[in-house]
């Protein structure tokens, strides 16, 4: 049955944050929509479990990087929705460049051109 | 600190804030089954394959409402209610541990109040600062136990380093101090605590503390009376009539007032006194330790107690010192 299911990588620590911020960059959406953007974007890789990802958008709203707001979805009916803030955006920038170094760092490490000084 | 202010507004609006969050939750649970539903799921099954997939509903709910508050602050009014309701629930336990603590605390209170007016507090006297307390000391010699008084009763403080000091002296020493001490103290006087005491006052007998005075004891030490006359120096000789002073509190509690006291007769150890006077309120006399009720002038021991050594007390003659020095 597992072989049917595509792998799924489980979330890094830290990283839902960021995906959250990101996915949130374009228009305000409300959970489930964060939730599905995120695992389709990543191909099914990625999957974000519910017991995150609520406290994680209430952690940001705290924080002030997201606000929320109740609006009707496109089947009419009410949502929270969370948009970025100003805030929200910079610390995105930050967070994303800090990730691409670090991706950067972890493919240098890892590539194959590696193995060929072996 | 944004979010501080945040949480502060949040706290008003709590239960507002969890309606939401079940809203929330249930457009998710809402949302995924219809998806479920679009894929060809039965209505039933859908619903519970989206509880499944959400997870366990109260903790999502739990974890989520830990971002709004302070979580630490929150703990610690928890553990206090559940503290309270512990308590509430075993209330003999309650009784005797706030009753351990209170008899704790009550009894540190005392002690401490007693060694305030033991070691902190000036005695209530005229310029207690220039009063100093005689002792005698003797070096050690080789570990022998060396003395200049045999016999005597009181504090002694013999160390095999240092010797042997006390403030007890014989009362011949003290005599002849008394009258060569002109020097270096303006007056010297002693006292000697006469221990519990057989008195009669009207009909009713009770044993209380003494103290004997020697003759300048109250004009050493600066006092006045709050009734009659203090012992004073022709009180003091062998075949003076026997007189004593009352503490107020005594003459207050056996006579009704400090006035009434004065000229009554009182039996002590039954030899009959008169009251020629009675102390300020206040005035316990110089060792807080004790506190004196009758103040007899140290020949009335020849009445009582033929046996009495003296710890003296002189008045440094402040422009003597100075002088000299």
């Amino acid at each position: 049955m597992g072989s049917r299911l595509p792998a799924r990588i489980e979330l890094l620590q830290g990283t839902l944050d960021v995906l959250i911020l990101r996915t949130l960059l374009g228009e305000p959406k409300h959970g489930y929509a964060i939730a599905q953007h995120i695992q389709r974007t990543s191909e099914e890789l990625l999957q974000v479990e519910t017991g995150s990802l609520y406290p994680a958008l209430h952690r940001l709203e705290a924080k002030g990087w997201v606000a929320a707001s109740w609006e009707l979805s496109e089947k009419g009916k009410r949502a929270r929705y969370d948009r970025l803030t100003p805030r929200g955006r910079r610390q995105f920038v930050t967070e994303q460049s800090k990730w691409e170094m670090f991706s950067r760092a972890m493919g240098l490490l890892l590539s194959p051109v590696n193995q060929e000084f072996q | 600190m944004i979010s501080f202010f945040r949480k502060l507004g949040w706290l008003v609006q709590r239960r507002s804030k969890e309606e939401q969050l079940a809203a929330e939750l249930q457009f998710h649970l809402d949302e995924e089954t219809e998806e479920h539903q679009a894929a060809g799921m039965p209505a039933q099954e859908a619903r519970g394959a989206a509880r499944r997939e959400l997870g366990n509903l109260g903790l999502v709910q739990e974890d989520t409402r830990s971002t709004w508050s302070w979580t630490l602050l929150e703990q610690i009014v928890q553990d206090l209610r559940y503290g309270a309701r512990t308590m509430l629930r075993n209330p003999a336990f309650t009784v005797l541990a706030s009753l351990s603590l209170a008899l704790g605390i009550g009894a540190n209170t005392a002690i401490y109040s007693f060694m305030d007016v033991l070691l902190m507090r000036p005695l209530p006297v005229r310029d207690p600062g220039s009063l100093v307390l005689l002792k005698w000391h003797i070096t050690a010699k080789n570990g022998t136990e060396d003395t200049v008084v045999h016999d005597a009763s009181g504090y002694f403080d013999a160390d095999p380093q240092t010797g042997t000091t006390s403030p007890i002296f014989p009362y011949p020493a003290f005599e002849v101090l008394r009258k060569s001490s002109g020097g270096a103290l303006s007056i010297l006087f002693a006292y000697h605590p006469a221990g519990k005491l057989n008195v009669l006052v009207g009909q009713q007998a009770e044993i209380t503390g003494g103290e004997y005075v020697s003759g300048d004891y109250f004009r050493g030490l600066g006092i006045a009376p709050a009734a009659g006359r203090l012992v004073a120096g022709d009180d003091d000789r062998a075949g003076a009539p026997a007189v004593v002073v009352l503490s107020y509190g005594f003459a207050q509690r056996r006579c009704g007032d400090a006035a009434s006291a004065v000229g009554q007769s009182v039996s002590i150890d039954s030899k009959l006194f008169t009251v020629i006077g009675v102390a300020p309120p206040g005035f316990f006399g110089v060792d807080p330790s004790k506190v004196p009720d009758l103040y007899l002038p140290f020949h009335a021991d020849l009445l009582l107690d033929p046996e009495k050594d003296p710890t003296p007390i002189g008045r440094y003659q402040g422009n003597t010192i100075t002088g000299q020095r």
